[in-house]
């Protein structure tokens, strides 16, 4: 299980996080919020790459900063914007960031191939990097973020630069990932979360503002006026009554 | 390690690496054609003394070569003497073999009673009241008296790379801006490519990489040292007599003085070494200095700066060059207290520690500045590399991605 406990971030005086407190266990987790609120922040500091200004990050009832490359070890974190090395081929990119993430070495070419075939990229495995297109690219980086087989996955908006058929394959495998494992997602697209989400973070201007079962999410609107909705009340009509204002 | 070596291999490092070896051989075929030269301009066959004069050192052998020196010299100043171009008659040619000879010969003769005259000061000067100066005339003694074996042959193969060495400047300037490459490129390729949330969110993305991306910069600066020896030694193995590489260095004038008991292939490795811990350090400097950036250009200014600059420095101060006016300029304290601590000096004039016995004075007891020079700079690289770490891990933690 992984935990924040108080966690606040800021960045000289903006305060970019304040006092969050959440719980992950098994399941997809979708973050939604606008531009700014802090979702990318938190991701960073659930996959250690920032240290938190207050509180902790707790995982198996241990602090992340001193489990350090243990704790590593169980995540995947794709990041919203990434990069990589041109002139590797997918395959050698993948082996390099198998080796990295710890992957016995007796097992680095089978679970290379396993993650390729996951994100359909096989037939490419021995093309350079700097010849794919965007969607493959966004492809190859959920096949990096999976070849560790982490227990946590945090993915910064990874459908970015999908199709919709390759946008479909992603929700499948993530639902299928998702019974052992934790799944953070981070999107706009509400319809990636509402598909496959089993909870919903609100957050906005770092602070978390609703946290529901995708099913109950309806209840996030308290507001009399849709009361009579309730029924019928989409994940976009939630998205949209938060943050409408930033949407605007 | 073969994916960090994959990632920076490209053509300007290539390029450079080739650079690095064609210059070193270029050295080498220099003296390579004077060798092929002066084989070609004298058969010395008909000369049946000339063997006799070839072999160790002795008084007898001295005089042997002396008298026939003379001789030649005699012989070619009386028939020779009114032609125009007396420098390309036979006779002045067989007259320079047995010069040369005549020199290295005089050169055996001053080591042999340069290192008599240390042995015998040293052994009265090692009963001084002053602990101090006992202890270096007993160590003087002690060095100096072990022997050192002279020959007299007319090979040219020590002094051809004993000058390689002292001439080296060009390619020395071109590995230092190879090693200010490799570090900026090696510690900044993360963030250059976008790569570094990815990596350092990995389990083995901190230290271990750290250790890795170092273990390689220290690899190439190692490597660096090796390609330019070898590429400068390259050509000597096609002349001369292999048995020269046992020549002791005392058989050339540059060390006359020298007390190390080496001999040229001991040299080679000394050098080698001494230039490879001089790369050493630099590139620990320049990946201490590119681990507190995130862009490539200031960096590489830095370092550029830094590594040419320091040079150019050491260079300068060292006097090897001459005055427009002609005089050569001497060193100054300002280098010799440059040379104990800078690995500069390491990298160009690695020979010149071998020179001469430098002793100093550390708490009453004499320690060569060899020794300090080595030591300041493995203690500098490991601190440096220590400092380097905690940058690496720590940079971007405050600052945020």
């Amino acid at each position: 299980m992984l935990e924040l406990k108080g966690v606040s971030k800021r960045y000289g005086k903006k305060e970019a996080l304040h006092d969050i407190n959440i719980q992950f266990k098994t399941g997809i987790y979708g973050l939604l919020g606008p531009n700014g609120a802090g979702k990318s922040t938190l991701m960073n500091i659930v996959s250690d790459i920032l240290e938190p200004t207050a509180g902790t990050v707790i995982y198996e009832g241990k602090e992340i900063r001193k489990l350090k490359e243990k704790y590593r070890k169980n995540i995947g974190y794709l990041p919203q914007r990434v990069g990589y090395y041109g002139d590797f081929t997918a395959g050698k990119t993948l082996e390099y960031f198998a080796v990295l993430r710890g992957v016995r070495k007796s097992e680095i070419v089978s679970r290379v191939d396993s993650v390729l075939e996951m994100v359909h990229l096989s037939e490419h495995k021995n093309e350079k990097v700097k010849t794919f297109s965007g969607g493959m690219k966004q492809r190859l980086g959920i096949a990096v973020t999976l070849v560790g087989d982490p227990q946590i996955l945090i993915m910064d908006e990874p459908t970015v630069g999908l199709d919709p058929k390759e946008r479909l394959n992603f929700r499948n495998l993530l639902s299928n990932l998702a019974e052992d494992k934790t799944i953070i997602l981070s999107t706009h697209i509400v319809s990636d979360i509402d598909s496959i989400a089993k909870y919903v973070i609100l957050i906005k201007e770092g602070n978390i503002i609703g946290f529901e079962e995708r099913e109950q999410a309806a209840k996030l609107i308290a507001d009399e006026e849709w009361s009579s909705k309730k029924d019928s009340i989409t994940l976009e009509d939630v998205y949209m009554y938060y943050f409408n204002d930033e949407a605007e | 390690m073969g994916f960090e070596i994959k990632k920076h291999l490209n053509r300007i490092l290539l390029a450079g690496l080739l650079i690095t070896f064609f210059y070193g051989v270029y050295y080498s075929y220099q003296c390579y054609i004077c060798q092929k030269q002066n084989e070609k301009s004298v058969d010395m066959k008909s000369e049946h003394s000339y063997e006799d004069c070839m072999g160790s050192y002795s008084e007898k052998r001295m005089d042997l070569i002396t008298a026939l020196t003379e001789e030649k010299q005699r012989e070619f100043e009386e028939r020779d003497y009114v032609k125009v171009n007396p420098e390309n008659s036979p006779e002045f040619l067989v007259f320079q073999k047995y010069q040369y000879l005549y020199s290295k010969a005089d050169i055996c003769r001053q080591v042999k009673a340069y290192r008599e005259q240390v042995v015998k000061n040293a052994a009265r000067l090692k009963k001084s009241r002053d602990t101090y100066y006992a202890r270096v005339n007993k160590k003087i003694e002690k060095m100096y008296s072990r022997d050192v074996e002279l020959v007299i042959h007319d090979g040219s193969r020590l002094e051809d790379i004993a000058g390689i060495f002292t001439v080296s400047e060009i390619v020395d300037f071109v590995n230092i801006v190879l090693l200010v490459i490799v570090s900026c490129s090696l510690f900044l390729i993360e963030h250059r490519k976008g790569t570094f949330t990815l990596v350092y969110s990995s389990y083995r993305g901190r230290g271990r990489t750290y250790a890795v991306k170092l273990a390689v910069a220290m690899g190439f600066a190692v490597l660096l040292s090796l390609l330019q020896t070898v590429s400068m030694v390259l050509l000597s193995f096609t002349y001369g007599n292999l048995s020269e590489w046992k020549d002791a260095i005392q058989n050339i004038e540059f060390f006359i003085h020298s007390p190390y008991h080496l001999n040229l292939a001991e040299l080679v490795v000394v050098v080698t070494v001494l230039r490879a811990l001089g790369y050493l350090v630099l590139i620990c400097i320049f990946i201490v200095i590119s681990v507190c950036f995130q862009k490539n250009i200031i960096p590489l200014a830095i370092n550029t700066l830094i590594g040419i600059g320091g040079f150019g420095l050491c260079y300068y101060f060292s006097g090897s060059y001459v005055t427009n006016s002609g005089t050569l300029i001497q060193q100054g304290s300002f280098y010799s207290f440059v040379r104990m601590y800078s690995p500069f000096v390491l990298i160009g004039d690695g020979i010149g520690y071998l020179k001469k016995y430098e002793p100093l004075n550390i708490l009453n007891y004499p320690v060569s500045v060899l020794s300090v020079t080595v030591l300041v700079n493995i203690v500098l690289a490991g601190m440096i590399v220590a400092v380097g770490y905690p940058l690496y891990i720590r940079r971007f933690r405050r600052r945020g991605v």
